[in-house]
């Protein structure tokens, strides 16, 4: 016996696109850490007028990030972004479409999709 | 130390369940997902049953479906002190988590990028109730009995069972 873990088109291009952000806001995180050693968790939460533990579900867990949360993370972090979408290219629901890996390996973070892109400097 | 066909033999035995993924999302898997009968259970029958949460942006379901995806094509779980894995104190018991926003997976590594996954549960149930401690015991114990070759598990650091 095997078992075959699937989710349907939409909810793979939406989990799939969440996945993709919070892996750019711990990336950016860490970026930012390293370019400014005193930024911490803290530091961004007083600068927001937050809880630290908001501010490490944010960024460790993805935890409610809404557009508003998300760009507030990026001023506390000295971010800047790119934020594109065009036409997915690929049928999600036949053919060959492996999602594109994050080139982690950039200077500067970019997230692109079949028909979104989200880049942060 | 187990081998693949070790595992295979357990496979044929009901004693563990492989977890693939679609052909298209990872052709040439990096890391293999195996999970035992209970946490084969839940993840078929509880898991897609369990509603999004007000904070969580995804449901449980594709909260663990997007963290196996990254786990088979072999993408990155560690950023920094932001882990989507760290094993359960004490360390040596070789007892693992993997963890999205709502939902904790434990189990353990017989081979260099392969897990088992034994348990799953929420990430607020397993606080409230503090089930830490019992899931780990429970993957210990169910290891031990599991016709698995010696040494049952990988032991050492995150870099000594998966590959980055």
């Amino acid at each position: 016996m095997s078992f075959l873990f699937e989710l349907d088109p939409k909810s793979e291009f939406v989990s799939d696109g969440v996945e993709k952000f919070r892996h750019e806001i711990r990336k950016s995180y860490v970026e930012a850490c390293e370019k400014d050693p005193e930024l911490s968790q803290a530091k961004i939460a007083e600068e927001l007028g937050v809880n630290r533990s908001v501010i490490n579900r944010r960024i460790n867990d993805g935890a409610n990030l809404t557009l508003r949360s998300i760009l507030e993370l990026l001023w506390a972090m000295d971010r800047d972004y790119v934020f594109e979408t065009f036409e997915r290219k690929d049928d999600v629901t036949h053919g060959d479409n492996r999602p594109p890996r994050v080139n982690v390996a950039s200077a500067n973070s970019e997230i692109k999709t079949q028909n979104m892109s989200f880049k942060l400097s | 130390m187990a081998t693949f066909e070790n595992l295979q033999e357990l496979v044929r035995s009901d004693a563990l369940v492989p977890i693939n993924l679609p052909i298209r999302v990872c052709s040439a898997p990096s890391r293999y997902l195996y999970a035992t009968p209970r946490a084969h259970e839940y993840i078929v029958e509880t898991l897609p049953r369990l509603p999004q949460t007000q904070m969580s942006e995804a449901t449980p379901y594709e909260q663990v479906y997007s963290l196996f995806k990254r786990f088979v094509c072999g993408n990155e779980l560690s950023y920094g002190d932001g882990n989507d894995i760290r094993d359960i104190n004490p360390s040596d018991l070789g007892v693992w988590e993997l963890k999205t926003e709502d939902m904790r997976l434990f189990g353990w590594f017989p081979l260099y990028d392969v897990f088992i996954c034994d348990a799953v549960d929420g990430a607020s149930r397993i606080k409230e109730f503090n089930l830490y401690a019992g899931y780990r015991d429970q993957c210990v114990a169910v290891r031990d009995r599991m016709a698995l070759s010696e040494p049952k598990f990988v032991d050492g650091e995150l870099q000594d069972v998966i590959s980055f």
